[in-house]
């Protein structure tokens, strides 16, 4: 099978200033102190294919550039040098439920959210009742998400987000929250993701859904060193690594 | 070097509705007099110029003082709140700019399109004080729609290029500030052009709101056909500032996720 996703040499840098400024007029009376900077390499030439209907998972510790990855992949930063090729469309939910505005409505922010993660209005009306019925939020549908807890917000955030009809899936930490049986429904929608073949990328510091799901995993070490394999390896290693 | 090949089909105009829609909602959804708050503003304004120059000092040989007076309030007041929440438009989605790919001209796009709900909304008030002035209707009101949409071009392209430059510069927001309390007296807005000295209308000429808002007076109030050199210059002018705009919004917009 063909790689959906092809890595190749893929390095990011950011520039770190020395002084952090926000203003003109600093920048135009310090034009040559603001122009100073360190670099910082959050990855550095990584090489990866990813294959249609591939569940991988990254691991590393925090800062390892794990995010930095699935954001180069979603194309919201663009590499500093080699190149990321996505043969497909890809659903970022990186974060659920970013975009919501706790002011309006859960049935307006369904609309909102609907409409940032890529669907047309038909299909929000079309599947409206399923996104409400999954989240099992029928009694609150208008009542202002200000008023919803961060739980109940984050069931109706997934809620939208498994309705993307995106082949490539970017799934960065989005089950820390949830009381236990609605975690347990979102694991079956990933099955389901599974069955119907999609490639999905999931970013987890939870080594056993990691574990449980993934066909692949990439473990991000300090540095440039990385490491792939099948996920029990990586996580031994991980977990050898971060040994206290 | 760096390729992204993004083979998307995704909703783009739902998307730009949707964040125009609720920009609108949550402005005006949270007082109970709503939209009569923003139209509070103008009318203010117009309230208080219309007692100093009309009644107090007495502007003499302005045609319809108070829908000339009006219609400059308005078409200024939608430039100065389009253009200042356009800057800021990006930085207010900012979680959005950091975890969701889209095209982000769609930002300042909704944020100038809700604006222009409300110049709609104030063009209604303006069509009702000119039926109470009996201001004669004319043919050429007609061309006052294509004024409207070249003010909403212009507008566009100012925001985009400053909301381009915003995340940088924060500070903006005080030096455009002051730009555009120099550019309402710099305009013929309160004044009618020929009190000021025949060397300075080069000044008019070259800033290209006192251009709209001439010649949305000209036809809706006085009546007069624009020419075609005048129609065609004035086009130019708005698409050479939405072109620039354009242009550095688009060279800028893929570092704005690490500008934040």
């Amino acid at each position: 099978m063909d790689s959906i996703i092809t890595i190749r040499d893929l390095s990011k840098m950011f520039k770190i200033p020395h002084v952090r400024n926000y203003n003109l007029k600093t920048y135009i009376v310090n034009f040559r102190k603001m122009r100073q900077y360190e670099k910082f390499y959050a990855l550095e030439r990584i090489d990866l294919d990813i294959e249609g209907g591939e569940f991988v998972g990254i691991i590393g510790r925090n800062g390892s550039g794990k995010s930095t990855l699935l954001k180069l992949i979603a194309g919201i930063l663009i590499p500093t040098s080699g190149e990321v090729v996505v043969e497909g469309d890809i659903s970022p939910f990186l974060e659920l439920g970013v975009g919501f505005n706790p002011e309006l409505t859960a049935r307006e922010n369904i609309f909102l959210y609907s409409a940032i993660l890529g669907l047309s209005r038909n299909e929000t009306e079309g599947r409206f009742a399923d996104i409400v019925a999954f989240s099992e939020l029928e009694k609150f549908i208008d009542s202002p998400l200000k008023n919803f807890s961060s739980g109940m917000q984050v069931r109706l955030a997934f809620s939208v987000a498994i309705q993307s009809n995106a082949p490539i899936l970017l799934v960065d930490e989005v089950l820390a929250v949830g009381d236990a049986p609605f975690q347990k429904k979102c694991f079956s929608v990933f099955d389901r993701f599974k069955r119907e073949g999609r490639t999905i990328v999931y970013v987890s510091h939870d080594l056993t859904s990691i574990q449980k799901f993934c066909d692949r995993v990439v473990y991000l070490r300090r540095g440039s060193e990385r490491r792939y394999g099948k996920p029990a390896d990586m996580i031994k290693l991980y977990e050898s690594d971060t040994k206290v | 070097m760096k390729l992204v090949k993004k083979i998307r089909e995704k909703n783009y105009p739902f998307l730009v509705n949707q964040f125009t829609v609720t920009d609108f909602k949550l402005r005006y959804s949270h007082s109970a007099l709503g939209y009569l708050w923003s139209l509070l503003n103008p009318l203010l304004l117009f309230g208080v110029l219309y007692l100093v120059f009309s009644v107090f000092m007495r502007f003499g040989g302005v045609e319809h003082y108070q829908v000339y007076l009006l219609s400059g309030i308005m078409l200024y007041t939608y430039f100065n709140e389009t253009t200042s929440s356009g800057m800021m438009s990006l930085l207010k989605k900012s979680s959005l700019l950091d975890k969701v790919n889209f095209p982000r001209i769609i930002i300042p796009l909704s944020s100038t399109l809700t604006n222009t709900i409300t110049l709609f909304l104030n063009m209604v008030i303006l069509t009702i004080f000119i039926g109470f002035s009996k201001v004669p209707i004319h043919g050429s009101v007609f061309f006052g729609i294509l004024t409207l949409v070249e003010l909403i071009i212009l507008a566009l392209g100012v925001s985009l290029f400053l909301s381009a430059f915003y995340l940088n510069f924060r500070d903006l927001t005080h030096i455009w500030g002051v730009i555009l309390q120099l550019g309402f007296w710099a305009t013929p807005i309160i004044y009618p052009m020929d009190i000021v000295p025949a060397k300075y209308h080069i000044l008019f000429k070259i800033n290209p709101m006192a251009r709209l808002i001439h010649n949305f007076r000209m036809v809706v109030i006085m009546g007069e056909m624009p020419g075609t050199r005048n129609i065609i210059l004035n086009l130019v002018i708005v698409l050479f500032f939405f072109g620039v705009g354009y242009v550095v919004f688009q060279r800028r917009q893929k570092y704005f996720a690490e500008w934040l």
